[in-house]
């Protein structure tokens, strides 16, 4: 595997080489960030949208707002928390709204501390903070989450 | 002016201010005819086939080519109806663009500044995905060759230009590209 993103990607997150990262996994269409962030999920796309291999679940308002993406891990069992500092026994999430306030992505923090991330139809990749992947078109982590872990790296 | 030089057209004054006419040939009803280009100066211009006479804007354009990247001899044949060709340049002399180049453009514009998003739905709202739609059913083989060269989140467009969807019953993303594909084959958009 590769050990880091394509160039013209990795130029669309200024901050990303200069904190560290490392690409884990092949290119994927069939699932997003959400996803992964949620339930490791790497047969389906996350999104409120009617399209083949698309899903959402059906307790969460089908809608683009920030909100819905709140209440959607939220409804996964996680509360909101200040930062993205790691907690034993706990898993964060970092969810990105653009400069439009609109949802853009989300990160699962590692339980050794580090983050994950889909990015989009590309690469998931691990990397150091969630300050990594402010850009432009991802805007900056707006909203943390935490839950505890029932089961050391089990996700629920 | 001094572009047209050919016995069989004749020069007309530009007619509106969007499109400026240099020349036209009146082709007879069902000729076959061969319109040599090699005496006109084929940059930045393009041709018209207009089925109806020229008064005014022409309504019917049946044909549309851009001469720049044609070779000098370049000829149309197998006029099937009468009508007006009509050499035309779009205002401050812009080009008008090959269907498929614009196509390609789009499509290669979309993904790369949309491709890492995390929501479809705001890849729907690039300018560039709006433009393709705004191509309407020309951009269907376009769409088909692009998704099966490298499959992406063409389904939405296709839905949309087509009014049908094949892929309805689809588990994933990639069994979908196959199933708009067969259906791109069986009704001859694709080959």
């Amino acid at each position: 595997m590769k050990q880091r993103l394509d160039s013209k990607l990795e130029e669309k997150f200024p901050n990303l080489y200069s904190t560290g990262y490392r690409v884990t996994s092949l290119k994927d269409k069939k699932y997003n960030c959400i996803a992964w962030a949620a339930k490791q999920d790497q047969e389906q796309w996350w999104e409120p949208l009617k399209e083949p291999g698309c899903y959402w679940p059906s307790e969460i308002k089908p809608d683009y707002s920030f909100q819905s993406f709140v209440s959607l891990f939220e409804f996964l069992g996680y509360t909101k928390c200040s930062d993205g500092v790691h907690e034993a026994g706990f898993e964060k999430v970092a969810i990105y709204c653009d400069k439009d306030g609109e949802f853009s992505h989300v990160s699962r923090q590692l339980m050794e501390g580090p983050w994950t991330s889909k990015l989009g139809p590309e690469e998931d990749i691990e990397h150091n903070t969630p300050e990594s992947l402010v850009s432009e078109s991802y805007g900056h982590p707006a909203v943390f989450l935490k839950r505890k872990l029932l089961h050391e790296g089990k996700i629920n | 002016m001094n572009a047209v030089q050919s016995s069989n057209w004749e020069t007309m004054v530009p007619f509106n201010q969007e499109r400026s006419s240099l020349a036209r040939y009146f082709a007879g009803s069902s000729s076959s005819k061969e319109i040599e280009m090699d005496e006109l100066a084929l940059k930045d211009w393009s041709i018209v086939f207009s089925s109806l006479p020229l008064k005014g804007k022409a309504t019917t354009m049946v044909f549309q080519q851009s001469l720049n990247n044609l070779n000098p001899g370049f000829w149309f044949s197998n006029i099937s109806s009468g009508g007006v060709f009509e050499l035309i340049q779009t205002a401050a002399g812009e080009k008008t663009e090959d269907s498929k180049l614009k196509f390609n453009r789009l499509a290669k514009e979309w993904k790369r500044v949309t491709g890492h998003l995390s929501v479809i739905g705001r890849r729907y709202q690039h300018r560039s995905y709006l433009a393709i739609l705004d191509m309407k059913e020309e951009a269907l083989p376009f769409i088909l060759e692009e998704l099966r060269r490298e499959p992406d989140r063409w389904f939405d467009a296709l839905e949309r230009l087509t009014k049908q969807n094949p892929a309805k019953k689809a588990q994933n993303f990639y069994e979908a590209v196959d199933l708009w594909i067969a259906w791109g084959i069986a009704n001859d958009l694709i080959s």
